[in-house]
C-alpha cells in the first residue's frame, strides 16, 4: 500500500512538472495570448487531460472504506480529480467565450496588446490646417467655374 | 338642384387619382434641386449630371469635394496619405477602381474610417462603433469587399504605398447624407453647429483643430429641473459623472480620449457661456445616457495670436492654455 501510494504521488509530481513545462514553453513563445492559435488552446487542454488520465490510471490511493478496487466513477469523486475537471471546464468556457467575442468589448484589453501600431502620418497641425485651407480655396474656385457655366447657360 | 351624372363622377375620380402621377411629380423634383439649376433645360441638366469632377491625386492630399481622383506613380511612393473631409452632416463613400498595384511586392491601399494623425485616431477607439481592426479596409486582402468603404462620420483617410513606376488607381469620393451626425471634424475655424443626440447611448465629439473661443448658446439635457438663469461665474461647475453632460476638451492631438477636460456642464442653459481654448485641438463633447434627447448649440471663432490665453507657470508640460 505504502509503495503504491508513493508511486502514485511520484507519478502525479512528474505529470505536473511536465504540464507546467509545456505551458511555460508555449507562453514563452507568446502563442498562448494569440486566440487564433488553435494549437495553444489544444496544448493547454492536453496538459490537464494528461494529469487526469494519469490520476485515473495510476493505482488507487489508500481508501479506508473498501479493500476492493474502486470503480472509475468513484475515483472521479476524489477532490483532486474534481478540481482538474473543473479546470478543464473553465478552460473550455474561456475558449468558447474568446471565439465568440472576437472583436467585442471584452477584447479591448487584448486588442490593445495585439493591435499593431496604426499606419499613421506625422503631420503637424499647422500643415494639416494649410492643406484644408488650400483645398477649400480650390473647391471654391471650382464651384465658381461651375456657377459661371450655369449663369452663362441661363443667360442665353 | 343639379345632379352630377355618374359618368362625370367617375371621370372626376380618375382625374384626381392620376393627378398625382403626372406633372405634380415633376414639380416636386424641381423643388428639390437648386434654384438656378431648375432654370436649365432638360438637355443641359443631363449634361451637368454626367459631369464628375476629376483631377489627379497627389501623394499627400486633402479632398473635400465629390469626384474621381486618379493617382499615377511616376516614381515609387512609399508613404502616401489622402485626407478626406465632408460637411458635418455627411458621411463619405469611397470606391477604388482601375487599380493597378502589385500586392505581392508590398504595395497596399488601405481605407480608414476616421483620421489618423501622429498615431492618434479620430474618433477615438471608445467613441467609434467599430473595433479598431474593422476600421481598416485593405484592398489587397480581399479585392471584392476591399474596394469600397463607407465612413461613419464626416472624415475618412486612404493610405497607400506603390513601388512600381507605372502603377496607380482611381479613387471615387461620394458624399451621403447623415441626419444625426456624431463625431465631427470641423473644416473651418469659425462657424456654428447644433449637435442632437436622440435617445442614443453615445458620446459625440465635435473637433475643431484650431485654437478657438467657444460659446454655448443653447443646451438641452435630459435632467433639467428648471430653466432658471445661472449667474456667469457658476456656469462651469463640475458634473460628478452624471448621465448626460457636455464637456469641453483641449489638447494637442486628435484623439479625444487623450485630451484634457477643461469644463463640463450638466444642466440646461438658456444664457451664454463661453470659453477660450488656446489648444491645437478644441473639442465639444456631448455625453448621452440614451434616456433623453440631448441638444447642444454652439458657436466658435478663431483666436488670433494676441488673444491666446497666457500659459500659467504651473501648467502641465503638454497642456495648452485655457481661459
Amino acid at each position: 500500500m505504502r509503495v503504491e501510494f508513493s508511486f502514485t504521488v511520484a507519478l502525479l509530481q512528474v505529470s505536473t512538472v511536465v504540464s507546467v513545462l509545456l505551458r511555460r514553453r508555449i507562453k514563452g513563445q507568446g502563442m498562448c495570448w494569440d486566440t487564433s492559435s488553435f494549437l495553444c488552446r489544444r496544448m493547454k487542454s492536453w496538459s490537464v487531460l494528461l494529469l487526469l488520465s494519469l490520476l485515473l490510471l495510476s493505482p488507487p490511493l489508500a481508501r479506508p472504506s473498501s479493500s476492493a478496487p474502486p470503480s472509475l466513477l468513484s475515483l472521479l469523486d476524489s477532490p483532486l480529480a474534481l478540481h482538474l475537471l473543473r479546470l478543464l471546464d473553465r478552460r473550455q468556457e474561456e475558449v468558447e467565450a474568446r471565439s465568440r467575442d472576437d472583436g467585442g468589448e471584452e477584447g479591448a484589453f487584448r486588442g490593445r496588446r495585439d493591435e499593431p501600431p496604426p499606419i499613421s502620418i506625422d503631420l503637424t497641425f499647422h500643415l494639416l490646417r494649410r492643406m484644408m485651407h488650400m483645398d477649400k480655396m480650390e473647391s471654391q474656385r471650382e464651384q465658381a467655374l461651375v456657377n459661371r457655366r450655369i449663369m452663362d447657360e441661363v443667360g442665353k | 338642384m343639379m345632379t352630377v351624372p355618374p359618368r362625370a363622377q367617375l371621370l372626376l375620380l380618375l382625374v384626381s387619382l392620376s393627378s398625382r402621377m403626372g406633372l405634380s411629380r415633376y414639380i416636386e423634383d424641381s423643388d428639390a434641386s437648386d434654384g438656378l439649376y431648375s432654370l436649365l433645360s432638360l438637355e443641359q441638366k443631363r449634361e451637368a449630371e454626367d459631369f464628375i469632377f476629376r483631377r489627379p491625386l497627389r501623394c499627400l492630399d486633402m479632398l473635400s469635394t465629390e469626384g474621381s481622383f486618379t493617382f499615377g506613380a511616376s516614381r515609387p511612393q512609399l508613404a502616401c496619405a489622402t485626407f478626406i473631409i465632408a460637411e458635418p452632416n455627411e458621411v463619405i463613400s469611397l470606391e477604388l477602381s482601375d487599380v493597378n498595384i502589385d500586392c505581392s511586392a508590398g504595395d497596399f491601399i488601405k481605407m480608414f474610417d476616421g483620421w489618423v494623425l501622429k498615431g492618434e485616431k479620430f474618433p477615438s477607439n471608445q467613441d467609434h462603433p467599430l473595433a479598431s481592426h474593422q476600421r481598416y479596409t485593405d484592398f489587397c486582402s480581399s479585392s471584392a469587399a476591399g474596394s469600397t468603404s463607407r465612413s461613419s462620420q464626416n472624415v475618412a483617410m486612404v493610405f497607400f504605398r506603390i513601388h512600381g513606376a507605372n502603377s496607380g488607381f482611381t479613387l471615387t469620393v461620394k458624399k451621403l447624407h447623415n441626419p444625426f451626425p456624431c463625431n465631427i471634424m470641423s473644416q473651418s475655424p469659425e462657424g456654428s453647429f447644433t449637435m442632437v443626440m436622440p435617445h442614443q447611448r453615445r458620446n459625440c465629439s465635435f473637433s475643431i483643430i484650431y485654437p478657438v473661443e467657444i460659446r454655448l448658446t443653447e443646451l438641452s439635457l435630459g435632467q433639467a429641473k428648471s430653466n432658471e438663469l445661472i449667474p456667469q461665474k457658476k456656469v462651469w461647475s463640475a458634473c460628478s459623472g452624471s448621465g448626460d453632460y457636455v464637456e469641453l476638451l483641449g489638447g494637442n492631438g486628435v484623439d479625444t480620449s487623450h485630451m484634457f477636460p477643461v469644463a463640463d456642464l450638466c444642466f440646461s442653459l438658456s444664457g451664454l457661456a463661453q470659453m477660450k481654448i488656446g489648444c491645437d485641438n478644441s473639442v465639444v463633447r456631448l455625453v448621452s445616457s440614451g434616456n433623453y434627447i440631448n441638444r447642444v448649440s454652439f458657436q466658435y471663432r478663431l483666436l488670433e495670436r494676441d488673444e491666446l490665453p497666457k500659459a500659467s507657470e504651473n501648467s502641465l508640460d503638454n497642456f495648452c492654455s485655457v481661459e
